[in-house]
C-alpha cells in the first residue's frame, strides 16, 4: 500500500505544533485524490473545491482531534466525507444503505484492475452508475487504498456494511463492464 | 494499462492550479488567526497570573461591591436625580458663601459698604510757554 507507507513520512506532528511548511507538504499530497473523491460524490465543480477549501480550513482548526499521526489520510478524508454528507442532506437527497451481506473475505487490490486507455471513458460512465455509497467506498478503495477499518471510519459506516458495499460494488462494476462487453 | 486510481487523478489534473490556491489560502489565513488567538490566550493567562489570581481576594470584595452598587442603581428605579441635586448643591453654596460674608462682616466690623474716593475736580492749568524749538534744543 504505496499511500499508507507513505503517511508515515509525513510531517503531522510539525503541523501540529502551527508549521505552514508542513501544512503544505500534508495538502499538497492529499489535495488531488480529496479532489477526485468530492467531486465523485457530489459532481459540481465549484462545491468540490469548497468542500476541499472547507476540509483544509477545518484541518488546520481541528488537528487536536487526530488521534493517531498515521491516520492523518483518512481523518482527513472523513471531513470532507462528512462535508459531502451536509450538501447532500442540504439538497434533500438520502444515502441508501444497504443491508446485504458481503463475504467476509476481501483483499482484492485496487491495483488488480487495470484500465486500457479506450476503456477509461466507459470505466468512468460505469463508476458514475453505482448508487453513491458504493461509489464511495470504491473510490476511498481506489484513490487512497485505505484499508477496511479506516474507510468505515471514514463513512462512519460498520465494518460490515463497508464491506458489503465494497463487495457489492466490485461486482456491480464488473457485471456492468462484462455487459457492455 | 492504467490502474482506476491513475485514471481518476489524471482527469481531475487540470485543477492543480485552483488546489494550490486554496491551499495557499486556507493555510495563511487560519495559521495567522492561530497565532493571533494564541498571543490572545497567552496574555490573558498572563493577566490573570499575575493581576487577578495573586489578589483574588480583594478583586472578590471589588466584584461583590460593585454589584451591591449595581444592585443599589438598579432598586431605585433607574430615577436619576442629576440635576436637582445640582440645583440643590449650587442653592446651598450661595446660602454658605452669602455666611461667610456675613461673618467676614462683623469680624472686621466693617458694617457699611466701603465709600467711594471723592471725584477730584480738574482744572485746567495754562499750557507751556515753550516752543517746540525750545524743547528740542
Amino acid at each position: 500500500m504505496p499511500a499508507m507507507a507513505e503517511s508515515e513520512r509525513l510531517p503531522v506532528q510539525s503541523a501540529r505544533a502551527g508549521d505552514p511548511d508542513a501544512w503544505n507538504t500534508l495538502f499538497r499530497r492529499y489535495q488531488l485524490p480529496l479532489y477526485v473523491y468530492v467531486f465523485e460524490l457530489v459532481r459540481h465543480e465549484q462545491t468540490s473545491l469548497d468542500i476541499v477549501q472547507e476540509t483544509f480550513i477545518a484541518a488546520v482548526r481541528h488537528i487536536g482531534t487526530l488521534r493517531d499521526d498515521e491516520k492523518f489520510g483518512s481523518w482527513l478524508f472523513g471531513i470532507a466525507h462528512q462535508k459531502c454528507l451536509q450538501r447532500w442532506r442540504k439538497r434533500t437527497e438520502v444515502l441508501l444503505d444497504e443491508i446485504h451481506d458481503a463475504p467476509d473475505t476481501f483483499e482484492e487490490s485496487p491495483d488488480d484492475l487495470l484500465i486500457r486507455r479506450e476503456e477509461e471513458a466507459e470505466f468512468m460512465n460505469l463508476l458514475d452508475q453505482l448508487p453513491p455509497p458504493q461509489r464511495s467506498v470504491l473510490l476511498l478503495h481506489f484513490i487512497e487504498d485505505f484499508p477496511i477499518d479506516e474507510i468505515a471510519r471514514i463513512t462512519e459506516t460498520p465494518i460490515g456494511t463497508v464491506k458489503s458495499r465494497l463487495y457489492y460494488a466490485k461486482k456491480s462494476l464488473r457485471r456492468l463492464w462484462e455487459e457492455k462487453k | 494499462m492504467k490502474t482506476p486510481r491513475e485514471i481518476l487523478l489524471e482527469r481531475h489534473l487540470a485543477k492543480m492550479p485552483e488546489l494550490d490556491a486554496f491551499r495557499h489560502k486556507a493555510i495563511n489565513a487560519e495559521l495567522r488567526r492561530g497565532n493571533f488567538g494564541a498571543i490572545v490566550s497567552e496574555w490573558s493567562s498572563l493577566l490573570w497570573r499575575e493581576l487577578i489570581w495573586p489578589c483574588r481576594r480583594i478583586w472578590a470584595a471589588l466584584v461583590t461591591v460593585w454589584i451591591l452598587i449595581f444592585a443599589a442603581n438598579i432598586a431605585t428605579n433607574g430615577v436619576s436625580h442629576p440635576v436637582i441635586a445640582k440645583v440643590a448643591s449650587s442653592q446651598e453654596t450661595i446660602m454658605a458663601w452669602q455666611q461667610q460674608q456675613r461673618l467676614l462682616i462683623d469680624l472686621t466690623g466693617l458694617d457699611e459698604a466701603p465709600t467711594a474716593l471723592p471725584i477730584r475736580s480738574f482744572t485746567p492749568r495754562p499750557s507751556s510757554q515753550r516752543s517746540f524749538k525750545q524743547f528740542l534744543t
